[in-house]
């Protein structure tokens, strides 16, 4: 193995200095590998993108949070709910699909039902959830934790 | 005892240099799937930092990437028994977060081509601050310099510099390029790092 050119030891200081991890990351990628069940089987979604504009405002506009794995893409828009610290969620998944929904936030979990690839949940509080969908005729799919 | 003061002199061979951060994420695993729960915590320690850093290559916000360092997490607790190598557990945990990067990329560029065309220049994220502005200034003419660069050196040159034995075949398939291609590319990526530095040096 040739010797690594010392200029890619400056930039590694540089990028740790100007661009570091956020400081939550480590303690919630910990509590993320705690908290994974390892005897369900389930497909993971990943984020596509989090259009968070001024989250936690009342009276802001909603949150939108899109999903993906493989052809399926599911899109959230999260809004404030009913009572102070809650939110609403509207759901759609493509392909259109019919099963169930299940929502965990912490030690709350609420379900609901998917029909023609559209769910909602009136009210959940507010902080870290993940969203578990089981439906018809396809592997489980989960999102990974996030916040709402 | 012979054999912990081996073990212990294994750990401190070079501790701030990756050869340490390698030998101790393999340590962590080691433990961790012959049932020692918590050392998984020592593994998510040692490589978090670097994973972000190599998902940060490729241009994405900040949330996507937490999101795919925490795939990369998951993943790996998901599918323990599918490493085949656990000497080389730093060397696997990079490559699944790159190519989930780089999934998620492609699908971003796909659906909205604009955005690359557009791509604001990418501010540092901390300012500089005055007690330490000697070394703060080299770090920023280095990113500046750096963010003059086209995109695919740009994304070489952070991998590299957490990651000293990247896999180049996978870094031929994103870049469309032959694995024999890579080698030259980085010099000349380098060249113009060199070149963009001395340009801006050179300025009043």
């Amino acid at each position: 193995m040739s010797e690594r050119e010392p200029i890619f030891d400056d930039l590694r200081r540089m990028f740790e200095a100007l661009d570091p991890p956020p400081e939550h990351l480590e303690e919630a990628m910990i509590a993320a590998v705690a908290a994974e069940d390892l005897d369900s089987e389930y497909a993971l979604l990943s984020l596509l993108s989090r259009n968070n504009e001024l989250v936690g405002t009342r009276g802001a506009g909603p949150l939108t949070v899109e999903f993906a794995y493989n052809d399926v893409t599911v899109l959230l828009r999260v809004t404030d709910g009913p009572k102070a610290n809650t939110r609403r969620i509207d759901g759609w998944i493509t392909p259109s699909a019919d099963g169930n929904v299940r929502l965990v936030a912490g030690e709350n979990e609420v379900r609901a039902t998917l029909r023609s690839g559209r769910f909602e949940i009136e009210s959940i509080p507010c902080g870290l959830i993940r969203v578990w969908f089981e439906v018809t005729g396809r592997d489980d799919l989960a999102t990974p934790t996030f916040e709402v | 005892m012979p054999s912990s003061r081996l073990v212990e002199s294994v750990r401190t061979i070079n501790p701030v240099t990756d050869d340490g951060r390698w030998i101790r994420s393999a340590e962590a695993f080691d433990r961790w799937r012959s049932g020692e729960r918590g050392a998984i915590d020592e593994l998510v320690h040692e490589m978090t930092p670097v994973l972000w850093h190599v998902v940060r290559a490729y241009r994405l916000d900040e949330d996507v990437c937490e999101d795919i360092v925490q795939f990369t997490w998951l993943t790996l607790v998901r599918k323990a028994d599918s490493v085949e190598n656990p000497r080389a557990i730093a060397a696997w945990l990079i490559i699944t977060a790159r190519r989930q990067a780089w999934r998620v990329a492609a699908r971003k560029r796909r659906e909205d081509p604009v955005d690359e065309e557009l791509l604001a220049p990418v501010l540092p994220k901390t300012a500089s601050a005055e007690s330490v502005a000697v070394e703060t200034d080299g770090n920023h003419r280095l990113w500046a310099a750096v963010s003059r660069l086209n995109e695919r050196c740009q994304r070489l040159l952070r991998v590299i510099a957490f990651d000293d034995r990247p896999d180049y075949e996978h870094l031929s398939q994103e870049m469309g390029m032959p694995i024999g291609s890579i080698g030259p590319t980085r010099r000349r990526c380098l060249e113009k790092l060199k070149s963009s530095m001395s340009d801006e040096g050179a300025k009043p």
